[in-house]
C-alpha cells in the first residue's frame, strides 16, 4: 500500500466501524475463553498428576519389569511400595499405612513435615533418608512417642526424624484411614515385613508431561502383566473433571453466542458497506478493472484496515490473561503455545470471512452498466453462499474453542438449541403483540411494527438481550446475595462444626466435653471406608457399563472409597421413600434414593463392599431421601447395627457450639489432637468467595454478550437507516410533528429493550425455581437484583430520547 | 365575496451555494390556485419541478418570496408548524408511492387521519380503500401489492383526509401504461368529485392535458 492513510479511510464509514468493533468484541471473547480454558486445564492436569503422584502410574503386586523400565528412557520417575504394618511399643499396637519411597519421590508437589507434634510444617521435595522414617502425628500420639525416638518396623528399628504432616499424593485408598508412615525404599528388605502373600502394591510413577503421555501409555500397555495396571493423569482427570468441563462448556457456549451476534452485526454492516462501495466498484469496472483487481483493492484494503481492531482484541485478551495469571498465582501458569496464538489471530478473520465476505465478494460481480444508474447497488449475495459462510464460520470457531470433537458436538448442539430455541420461544409473544397492536395508538403501532415486521433481525437481537440481561441479574444475585440469604435461613442451632477421625477410645471423653459445653449434637456415626464392588454378585465395573450414559453420580460412587456407617434410627434429616429403615439384624442397608436410581438398585438387591478387614455384604431394605443441606452427617449407605463389626473405623459427628464459646475449641483440639475439626462457617465463607468469583466471570461474559447485542442493534439500525429516514420524512410530509417521530423512536427501543428486560426477569425467575426448591423449602429467593436489567435499559432509552435528530428537508430525505 | 385562494405563491425563489457562487434554482415564481382548480407544471428534467413542489408544500424553505396556504404564510412557522398546516390542508401522491412498508394497506390510509387526530380513522380509511377498489386487500402490506395497487392505496391515503389541496408528483411515472391510465383516471375523478385543488408535476403532456391550467418550468421560471 503506497499511502498508509488510505487505511484510515474506511474508518469514516459507520458500517465499517461496526464491523471493526464486532470483530474486536468477538476476538476478545474467544481469546479470553481459550486462554482461560488452557490455564484451567493445565492447572487441573498438574493437580491431578500431583494427586496420583505422576502423569502415569504403573501399578501392580510386583515391581515394574526391566523391559518396562527400559521403555521409559530417561524420564523422571519414582518407585514406591505401599503396604500396611503394625508398629509396636510396649503393649500398644498401631496399624499404619507405609509408603516406602525412593530418591525420585515426590515427582510433583512437596511433602510437608514438622520437627515436632503441632509444629509448623516445612515443605521438602524428598522422602526420608535410609534409616529414618517420618510418622503421622496420630500414630506418635497413640504410641506415646516423640520425633527423635525409634520405632520398630518389622525387624528393624528406624529413627522417627520428622512428623509427617501432608503428602502431595495423599489420595484416598484402603490405607488412607490409617496413620501414615513414610520410609526409604532401600530399608524395606531389611525390615523383613514383605513376605510371600503380603498385600503390597508397587508403583512406578513416571513424569510424562503434555503429549508424551499417550505414546508412553501405548508403549507400556502391551507389556502389562496380569497383576499390573496403568493409571494416568487423564484417566484420573476424567473421573473428577466433570464440573470443570461443565464450566468451560457453558463459558464456550456464551462465547459462541457472542460470536454469532457479532457475526450478525458484521453481516448487516457488510450489506451497508457493500452498498457504500458499489459506486466505486462500478466506476472501476467501467474503466476496465478486472474482478481480481477490484477484490484486491476493495477487500484487501478493507481487511488491512480491520487489522488494528483484530490486534487490539488479541492484546486486550493477552492483558486479561496476564491479570488472571497474576490473580491465580504465577507458579503453575500455562504458556500458550504459538499455534494457540495463531488460532486466536485467525478466529476473527474466519468470522469476517464467513459473515462479511460473501456479501462483499459480490462487488466483483457488479455489472459495469450499474454505473449508469443513480445509485449502483451491489448484487445481493447468493443465499447459498451466505448460508455456507454463516454456518461454516461458527463451526470453525467452535472447533477452536472446544479443542475436541466430543466437546464440539455438545457445544454445537447447545449452541443450536439456544440460538434457535430462544428466538423461536420469543416468536410467539412477538406475533401476539403484533396482533394485539392493531388497535394501539399510531406511535405505539408504528414502533411495534418496525420490530414485528422484521422478525429475522428482531428475534435474535431480542434473544441476545434477554440472555445477556438475565445472566447479568442472575449472576449478580447469586454472587452478592443468595448464599447469604440461604445462611440466614438456617436454624440458629444448625451444626457449625464437623468432626472426623474420632477414635473409639476417645469417644466417651469427647461426648463428655460436648456435654460440658452444652453443644447440640445430632448423633455420632461410626465410619468405615469401603468400596462397592458387586451388586447381586455381579462385579460393579461390569454392571455399570450399562449405566455409562447416565454417568456421574453412580460412576463417582463406584470409583472411590465411600464412607459407610451404621445407625439404630433414621436421622431426622432423612426420609424413607421406599421399603423400610434397617432393622436390628446385621446385613441390612438403606441406600440414598438418587444414588440408588443412578445404580439401578432396588429393595432386595444384595450389595458387596470391600473394606480393609475384608468384604461385607448387605441386603437393600429401603431407599432414603437425604436433606444434604441439613448440616448433619449424611451417608449414601447406612447399615443395620453390627454389620460393620470387625472393620477398622473412626467416628464422625457434627455439633452446634455457641459462637462466644469458639475459644474453647483450642482446648478440644488439644485434648483430641487426632481429630479433624471443620469449621462450617469458614467453609461457607470460602464457598461464598468462590461463588463471587464465578459470578464475576459470568458478569464479564454477560457484558460481552450485551456489547455484542448492542452492536447488532446498531448494525440493524444502520441497515434499516435509509428506510427509517424515508418513513420519518413521509410522516413529516403528512403533517407529523417532531414529537411524534421522537415518541415512535423511543417506544421502539422501549418495546425492544423493555421487552428484553421483562423476558430476562422471567428467565431469572425460572432459574430461581430449582434453587428455591432445593435451598429455600420451595420459597422463591426474590431480590431487588432481579430488576438490574433496568439499570442497563433505562440509560439506553434516555440516550435514544436525547439523541439529536436530522433537520434536513423531508423531501430530500424522501428522495434519498 | 372573494374566497381565499387555497394556494398563493408570490415572488418565490430558491438559491443554493455552489463552488462557483450562488446557483439559482427557482426565480420569481408567482401562482394562485382556487378551490377546485387544477394546475399542471411540466418541464424538462432538472428544471426544478420537484424543488418547486417542495416549496409550495412547505417541505422546504424558500430563499425569497412567500407561500400562503389558505391565507396562512409558511414563513411565519417553524418546521412543526409547517407540518401541522400541511396536515390540515394538503395531501400528496408521489411517483415512488412512499407507503410505510411496516403498515398494511388500511393502516397506510389511516396514517394521515391519525396524525391529524381525526375521529373514525379506521372506518374512513376502509371507505377510501373501497373507493379505489382495494377493500379486499386492506390487510396486505405494500410488499404484497403491485405498483398500481400501491399507487391506488396512496391515492386513498391522499383523499382520506379530504384535503383542500393535493400535490401529485409524477403519479404515473413508475407505472405501466394500463396501470398509469387507471391511476390517472381515478386521480382526476376523485379530484373532480371532491372539489380538491390539484398541483400536478409531470413531464407527461397527456396527463398535463387533463388539468385546467398548465404552466411550464424552464430554467427556474414559470411560463404559461
Amino acid at each position: 500500500m503506497r499511502d498508509p492513510r488510505l487505511l484510515l479511510r474506511p474508518w469514516r464509514s459507520g458500517a465499517f466501524r461496526i464491523q471493526a468493533l464486532a470483530l474486536l468484541v468477538a476476538s476478545l471473547a474467544i481469546a479470553a475463553v481459550v486462554l482461560l480454558r488452557g490455564e484451567l486445564e493445565q492447572r487441573f492436569a498438574q493437580r491431578t498428576a500431583e494427586a496420583i503422584g505422576g502423569d502415569l502410574i504403573l501399578e501392580g503386586s510386583q515391581p515394574a519389569s526391566e523391559q518396562q523400565i527400559a521403555l521409559l528412557g530417561d524420564r523422571p520417575r519414582s518407585a514406591i511400595s505401599r503396604f500396611s504394618t503394625v508398629l509396636v511399643r510396649d503393649d500398644t499396637f498401631v496399624l499404619v499405612s507405609v509408603k516406602a519411597v525412593d530418591d525420585g519421590y515426590p515427582l510433583f508437589g512437596q511433602v510437608q513435615v514438622s520437627d515436632r507434634r503441632f509444629g509448623d510444617g516445612v515443605a521438602v521435595d524428598h522422602g526420608p533418608p535410609p534409616g529414618q522414617v517420618w510418622l503421622a502425628g496420630t500414630a506418635l500420639d497413640r504410641l506415646g512417642q516423640q520425633p527423635g525416638e525409634f520405632v520398630t518396623v518389622g525387624e528393624r528399628a528406624l529413627l522417627v526424624s520428622k512428623v509427617l504432616v501432608r503428602e502431595p499424593d495423599q489420595g484416598a485408598g484402603f490405607y488412607s484411614m490409617n496413620p501414615r508412615l513414610m520410609m526409604n525404599l532401600a530399608d524395606v528388605d531389611s525390615t523383613g515385613v514383605l513376605g510371600p502373600g503380603t498385600r503390597v502394591r508397587h508403583e512406578l510413577r513416571i513424569a510424562a508431561p503434555g503429549d508424551q503421555l499417550a505414546p508412553l501409555e501405548a508403549a507400556l500397555r502391551p507389556t502389562l502383566a496380569v497383576n499390573q495396571e496403568i493409571d494416568s493423569r487423564e484417566d484420573a482427570g476424567l473421573r473428577s473433571m466433570g464440573p470443570l468441563r461443565q464450566l468451560t462448556l457453558w463459558g464456550q457456549l456464551a462465547v459462541m453466542m457472542v460470536v454469532l451476534l457479532c457475526g450478525g452485526a458484521i453481516y448487516l454492516a457488510a450489506g451497508v458497506r457493500g452498498a457504500e462501495q458499489a459506486g466505486r466498484c462500478a466506476v472501476m469496472k467501467t474503466f476496465g478493472a478486472s474482478r481480481r483487481r477490484i477484490l484486491t483493492q476493495v477487500l484487501g484494503r478493507e481487511l488491512l484496515a480491520l487489522l488494528p481492531s483484530l490486534l487490539l482484541g488479541l492484546a486486550l485478551a493477552a492483558l486479561s490473561f496476564a491479570l488472571l495469571r497474576q490473580w491465580l498465582g504465577e507458579e503453575l501458569s500455562w504458556r500458550p503455545p504459538w499455534h494457540t496464538w495463531l488460532l486466536l489471530a485467525l478466529a476473527p478473520v474466519v468470522i469476517w470471512g464467513g459473515f462479511a465476505l460473501p456479501r462483499l465478494w459480490r462487488l466483483a460481480h457488479l455489472p459495469a452498466r450499474a454505473v449508469l444508474g443513480d445509485r449502483p447497488e451491489a448484487p445481493s449475495a447468493r443465499a447459498g453462499l451466505n448460508l455456507v459462510g454463516a454456518l461454516a464460520a461458527p463451526v470453525l470457531v467452535a472447533m477452536m474453542l472446544s479443542g475436541s470433537l466430543a466437546d464440539l458436538g455438545q457445544l454445537l448442539a447447545l449452541m443450536v438449541a439456544v440460538a434457535v430455541g430462544l428466538p423461536l420461544l420469543l416468536w410467539a409473544p412477538l406475533r401476539l403483540a403484533d396482533r394485539a397492536g392493531q388497535r394501539w395508538p399510531l406511535s405505539a403501532r408504528l414502533a411495534l411494527r418496525r420490530l414485528s415486521r422484521r422478525p429475522l433481525t428482531t428475534l435474535p437481537m431480542l434473544a441476545a438481550m434477554v440472555l445477556a440481561l438475565s445472566i447479568m441479574s442472575l449472576a449478580t444475585q447469586v454472587g452478592q446475595q443468595l448464599l447469604a440469604d440461604w445462611r440466614d435461613r438456617l436454624p440458629d442451632d444448625a451444626p457449625n462444626y464437623f468432626v472426623l477421625n474420632l477414635f473409639d477410645q476417645d469417644l466417651d471423653d469427647f461426648r463428655a466435653w460436648l456435654d460440658r459445653h452444652h453443644a447440640r449434637v445430632p448423633g455420632f456415626y461410626p465410619v468405615v471406608r469401603g468400596r462397592l464392588t458387586a451388586i447381586n454378585g455381579e462385579p460393579v465395573r461390569r454392571a455399570v457399563t450399562k449405566e455409562e450414559q447416565q454417568e456421574d453420580q453412580g460412576q463417582r460412587a463406584l470409583n472411590r472409597d465411600l464412607s459407610l456407617t451404621e445407625a439404630e434410627r433414621l436421622p431426622d434429616s432423612n426420609r424413607t421413600l421406599e421399603g423400610r429403615w434397617v432393622g436390628d439384624r446385621p446385613g441390612q442397608v438403606s441406600v440414598e434414593s438418587e444414588l440408588a436410581e443412578a445404580l439401578d438398585l432396588t429393595v432386595g438387591d444384595t450389595l458387596t463392599f470391600t473394606a480393609q478387614a475384608g468384604d461385607l455384604q448387605a441386603t437393600v431394605v429401603g431407599l432414603r431421601e437425604v436433606d444434604w443441606e441439613s448440616f448433619e452427617p449424611n451417608f449414601y449407605f447406612m447399615f443395620s447395627p453390627g454389620t460393620l463389626d470387625g472393620q477398622s473405623r473412626y467416628w464422625l459427628t457434627s455439633f452446634y457450639l455457641d459462637e462466644d464459646q469458639a475459644g474453647e475449641l483450642a482446648d478440644l483440639v488439644r485434648r483430641f489432637p487426632q481429630i479433624t475439626l471443620l469449621d462450617v462457617n469458614a467453609l461457607l465463607d470460602q464457598a461464598q468467595g468462590l461463588i463471587a468469583q464465578a459470578s464475576r466471570a459470568a458478569l464479564a461474559l454477560a457484558a460481552l454478550l450485551l456489547a455484542a447485542s448492542i452492536l447488532v442493534l446498531a448494525a440493524a439500525w444502520l441497515a434499516a437507516g435509509q428506510q427509517r429516514r424515508r418513513d420519518e420524512a413521509l410522516l413529516r410530509v403528512l403533517g407529523a410533528r417532531s414529537a411524534l417521530l421522537r415518541r415512535v423512536a423511543v417506544l421502539e427501543q422501549l418495546l425492544l429493550l423493555g421487552g428484553a428486560a421483562l423476558f430476562a426477569h422471567l428467565l431469572h425467575l425460572a432459574a430461581l425455581v430449582p434453587l428455591g426448591i432445593k435451598l429455600f423449602d420451595g420459597d422463591m429467593p426474590l431480590s431487588a437484583w432481579i430488576l438490574l436489567p433496568w439499570a442497563v435499559v433505562l440509560p439506553l432509552l434516555a440516550l435514544e430520547a436525547l439523541r439529536p435528530r436530522g433537520r434536513d428537508a423531508p423531501l430530500a430525505r424522501l428522495a434519498g | 365575496m372573494v374566497s381565499t385562494p387555497v394556494l398563493d405563491a408570490r415572488q418565490l425563489s430558491k438559491t443554493v451555494p455552489a463552488p462557483e457562487g450562488t446557483l439559482t434554482l427557482l426565480d420569481d415564481i408567482n401562482l394562485t390556485l382556487n378551490p377546485g382548480d387544477s394546475l399542471a407544471i411540466t418541464g424538462p428534467s432538472g428544471s426544478g419541478k420537484s424543488t418547486l413542489l417542495g416549496l409550495l408544500a412547505g417541505l422546504d424553505v424558500p430563499s425569497g418570496g412567500e407561500v400562503r396556504l389558505r391565507g396562512e404564510p409558511f414563513s411565519a412557522l417553524d418546521e412543526d408548524g409547517r407540518a401541522a398546516l400541511r396536515g390540515r390542508y394538503c395531501s400528496f401522491v408521489f411517483q415512488a408511492f412512499h407507503l410505510v412498508a411496516d403498515l398494511n394497506a388500511l393502516e397506510n390510509v389511516m396514517l394521515p387521519l391519525e396524525i391529524a387526530g381525526a375521529d373514525g380513522a379506521r372506518e374512513r380509511a376502509r371507505h377510501w380503500l373501497e373507493r379505489v377498489g382495494l377493500g379486499h386487500r386492506e390487510r396486505h402490506f405494500p410488499a404484497q401489492l403491485s405498483g398500481g395497487e400501491q399507487q391506488r392505496v396512496a391515492l386513498a391515503r391522499a383523499f382520506a383526509v379530504e384535503p383542500d389541496l393535493l400535490f401529485a408528483d409524477e403519479p404515473t411515472g413508475s407505472l405501466d401504461r394500463a396501470n398509469g391510465d387507471q391511476v390517472a383516471r381515478l386521480l382526476f375523478d376523485l379530484n373532480r368529485d371532491h372539489g380538491t385543488a390539484l398541483v400536478l408535476v409531470t413531464h407527461d403532456p397527456a396527463l398535463a392535458a387533463h388539468c385546467a391550467h398548465h404552466q411550464e418550468l424552464v430554467e427556474g421560471r414559470l411560463s404559461a
